[in-house]
């Protein structure tokens, strides 16, 4: 290490170079190509893992939606170093728009998971563009703002959303394949709709990964890394972060979307238990790859629902599980992971001889 | 006309509590750096700890001298031991860092104290209603709170205009190179700061008590208009927390009047007009 | 009339009662490469933020290659072919070596390309390589760029600059903080370079710019003192007052 790590722009401002950093320029430095891809695997993997160990087939759902939830609100946080406060949004605005269309208009499960997440594509452009007007804290506490401003008028305007009560009484969405029409029931049918899902979930999560591996992704984190250089490429570096604010929450809409077919149901839940609970799944899962949250929302989630029967103050673990992460292993579990992967490699290569 | 009046003398005062979390708010920011997200749930602490004090003594007026310190001291240790590592790491560490404590301190409030809230009785001494005037009597609690939030409102400017601490503080609010190029020695100001900004928090806290009583989600609400008022004040401009916290306590109260299912919403209108055509907030430096 | 790639017209600009710059004109002919010296707070940096585009001028303007870029987002005039490298070595820290020129070479024809990834993109991993190979730094493509020593860095940051296929390159003390070894090296790479970009660029060591300079212009408190060849410089009088000696 050298003195010059910690370079000045020259206006002053510290570039940023934190742990999450560290562990993102480890994975796609020096031979982490494999994981970008692999990744993939990975979630099939643990999908699968996740369909024969869970018991409850609402919750191993749940899984697969938070863990897309989860994902694409790192491409801001990890990728982009943009922390967003507000992430309940488009996830709440994706579950009413999936849930007005199936109730109003029709019960195809496409046309209701598109308008999902198109709608809130629309609405992130103009949300993104005004919370980058300025960034770092700024731009978390105006999603923050946004959040709260979402729930103020997802309460108030009871004749749409249901107000308090929520959205109820959501019809059981049909979709149509090419030769055939299947009822995505979740309480009859819920392998079915574990398997849609799934394909749901992996086709957009490989869209993510392909973002992050795209010139337009690399470029994010070049900007999270030194945004006055990145300009001096000649980037429009707010362009960059209002396109991945767009991704992040269509990606967001379609999980909400996809939540709500799941219960049938949208209920109006505290904007901030919501933001916070996605954030603290990416930070408990790492923030260097698309990965690690996913992980994290399976963790997550498991311990909620196992921590939740014993104690009624489960949060305090969740506080706890934050702060401790945050002071001490940055990297999250999958950081953990990949990190201690090369030593037990190398120490079994050491056994051998 | 009457209820006009009393809706003002009501958003001055919930204005001018607002105006004290966003000033620990603005001075830890400029000094440290990083947002406190903690800052609303050491609110509530500081609002709990004087409604048990409160009962124990009687009256609120211990509860008023002491909980500033017990908070100082609470903050001071904070600081030392949590949020200390966090410094020249990524600003959003310390920022998750906090909202992680938040958790903690509403869950453990909830454990000790339960999720009920608790009622607060005003001194026995203010029971009485100030006739102003214009309109009808304003109970003397709220005038009081005014009246203590301008006093420590000017001690605070005091203490950063007439005080050498308060120098350093300014000039390190000023030129965070100079904080870095004096490392350590910079150390106990941050602490100091930190302290500060947690005392001033109680202190709304115990204010807060008589008149909605403490329960544990009371920071949660306030702390986000806490960072409206910081953000269309302007961050890191004393006098812009307080214009600010003042205009959106009024404007709040005043739509409650008129139309009050917009009410919840005014604040974010405000933020969100103020960022798109003056990004730096009202009275914000460039 | 010579090929100008840059011209400033009388540009002022003060600071608070300071007056950084002030009135200086520069005219930079295609090719050449253009040095501009001066004692500490004459105005050098501030010279070039005028030009980037990172300051506004008070007044005057800024041609680059036959255009107005005065007033024009960093940013902006970036892509229209001007690169700077920092005074303080300003690369991406966390990103290895290879991605700090990738992001950089990307820019011109691929910079907001999301529908495919960017090791697929041929033309841009060969535009990468060959300025890691121009610059010396091949060898390190694979290492993260806050783990090089300071030399390499600051030669990291000329390749981001580089690798944007500028027209104009703005080196900012390109030699600052290196050991005389460093320097040589830097001096050489600087030379090998102007053979096809222009370069304006601000130094300290007199003993580096004598030998490169096509032209030299000496600031000094925000104005321009003289202006002329290196041989020209070192024997004005008046500049071996302001420069050698410190003092007029």
């Amino acid at each position: 290490m050298t003195e010059v790590t910690a370079a000045n722009a020259p206006d002053g401002t510290p570039t940023r170079g934190g742990a999450s950093a560290v562990t993102v320029a480890r994975v796609r430095g020096r031979g982490p190509a494999r994981w970008t891809w692999g990744q993939l695997g990975l979630l099939v993997v643990l999908a699968t893992v996740v369909l024969f160990t869970v018991p409850n087939p609402s919750l191993a759902i749940g899984m697969l939606i938070y863990g897309l939830w989860a994902s694409g609100l790192n491409l801001l946080v990890g990728y982009g170093g943009l922390v967003s406060f507000g992430h309940a949004l488009p996830f709440m605005w994706g579950g009413y728009a999936a849930g007005l269309v199936l109730l109003n208009v029709t019960t195809s499960v496409w046309l209701a998971l598109f308008m999902a997440a198109a709608s809130m594509a629309l609405l992130s452009l103009v949300v993104g563009a005004v919370c980058l007007r300025r960034t770092e804290v700024y731009f978390s506490m105006l999603t923050l703002a946004f959040a709260q401003l979402g729930f103020f008028i997802a309460l108030q305007w009871d004749s749409v959303t249901g107000g308090d009560d929520g959205l109820a009484g959501i019809p059981v969405p049909t979709l149509w394949l090419p030769g055939t029409t299947l009822e995505l029931n979740s309480l009859r049918d819920p392998l079915t709709f574990f398997l849609f899902t799934a394909v749901v979930v992996l086709v957009t999560f490989a869209a993510l990964i392909l973002y992050t591996e795209s010139p337009m992704g690399r470029v994010l984190q070049a900007i999270r890394e030194n945004e006055e250089r990145a300009r001096g490429c000649g980037y429009n570096t707010r362009l960059v972060q209002l396109v991945t604010f767009v991704v992040a929450g269509t990606v967001a809409g379609l999980a909400g979307g996809l939540f709500a077919m799941l219960n049938n149901f949208v209920g109006l839940q505290p904007y901030w238990l919501l933001s916070g609970g996605v954030l603290i799944m990416v930070i408990l899962g790492g923030r260097s790859s698309l990965f690690g949250p996913f992980l994290g929302a399976v963790v997550y989630l498991l311990l909620e629902t196992t921590l939740s029967q014993y104690y009624a103050s489960w949060q305090l673990f969740v506080g706890a599980i934050f702060v401790v992460c945050v002071l001490a292993f940055p990297q999250g579990l999958w950081g953990l992971v990949i990190s201690a992967r090369p030593r037990r490699l190398l120490s079994k290569v050491r056994r051998r001889r | 006309m009457d209820q006009l009046i009393s809706q003002l003398v009501l958003g001055l005062v919930s204005g001018a509590l607002l105006v004290l979390l966003a000033l620990g708010l603005n001075l830890i920011f400029g000094l440290l750096e990083f947002i406190n997200f903690s800052h609303g749930a050491l609110y509530m602490v500081g609002a709990y700890i004087a409604s048990y004090l409160a009962v124990a003594t009687g009256t609120l007026w211990l509860a008023l001298l002491v909980v500033p310190v017990v908070m100082a001291a609470l903050g001071a240790a904070l600081e030392r031991t949590v949020i200390r590592p966090m410094y020249g790491r990524e600003q959003v560490d310390a920022l998750l860092l906090t909202f992680g404590l938040t958790y903690i301190l509403i869950e453990g409030v909830r454990m000790i104290a339960g999720s009920g809230g608790r009622r607060v009785a005003a001194p026995e001494i203010l029971a009485f209603q100030v006739d102003l005037g214009v309109g009808r009597p304003v109970p003397a609690y709220l005038l009081f709170v005014v009246v203590v939030v301008g006093l420590v409102v000017g001690g605070l400017w005091l203490f950063l205009q007439r005080t050498n601490v308060g120098l350093i503080v300014r000039a390190g609010i000023r030129d965070h190179e100079m904080i870095r190029a004096l490392g350590v020695r910079f150390d106990r100001y941050r602490t100091l700061v930190f302290a500060i900004g947690i005392a001033v928090a109680g202190i709304a806290g115990v204010l807060t008590g008589p008149i909605t009583g403490v329960y544990p989600e009371m920071g949660a609400d306030i702390l986000i208009l806490a960072f409206v008022v910081v953000v269309v004040g302007g961050m890191g401009s004393f006098w812009g927390a307080v214009v600010a916290g003042l205009l959106i306590g009024v404007l709040v109260s005043i739509t409650t009047l008129y139309a009050s299912i917009y009410a919840g919403i005014v604040p974010f209108v405000l933020m969100i007009l103020v960022m798109t055509f003056r990004p730096r907030g009202l009275l914000g430096a460039t | 009339m010579t090929d100008l790639i840059l011209r400033a017209e009388n540009l002022d600009r003060s600071f608070g009662g300071i007056h950084a710059v002030n009135d200086v004109s520069l005219e930079i002919p295609r090719g050449t490469l253009h040095a501009i010296i001066g004692p500490n707070g004459s105005g050098k940096t501030t010279l070039f933020n005028l030009i980037t585009g990172h300051t506004h001028p008070s007044s005057g303007r800024v041609e680059f290659d036959g255009q107005d870029i005065t007033g024009m987002a960093y940013a902006k005039v970036a892509r229209k072919g001007l690169a700077k490298s920092y005074q303080i070595t300003t690369v991406f820290p966390l990103l290895t070596v290879f991605e700090n020129v990738r992001i950089a070479a990307q820019a011109a024809a691929h910079s907001y390309v999301f529908w495919r990834p960017a090791d697929g993109i041929k033309a841009v991993t060969r535009a990468t390589e060959e300025v890691l190979e121009r610059i010396g730094l091949a060898a390190d493509r694979d290492v993260i760029a806050s783990n090089l020593s300071h030399g390499d860095q600051r030669r990291l940051d000329l390749a981001i600059a580089l690798a944007t296929s500028p027209r104009l390159l703005l080196l900012d003390e390109p030699t600052a903080g290196m050991s005389p070894t460093e320097t040589a090296a830097t001096v050489e790479l600087v030379r090998e370079l102007n053979r096809d970009v222009t370069i304006l660029m601000i130094e300290h060591k007199m003993d580096v710019i004598f030998d490169i300079a096509t032209t030299i212009t000496v600031l000094h408190q925000g104005k321009k003192l003289f202006e002329g060849a290196p041989a020209e410089v070192k024997s004005h009088p008046l500049v071996q007052e302001v420069y050698l000696t410190g003092s007029l």
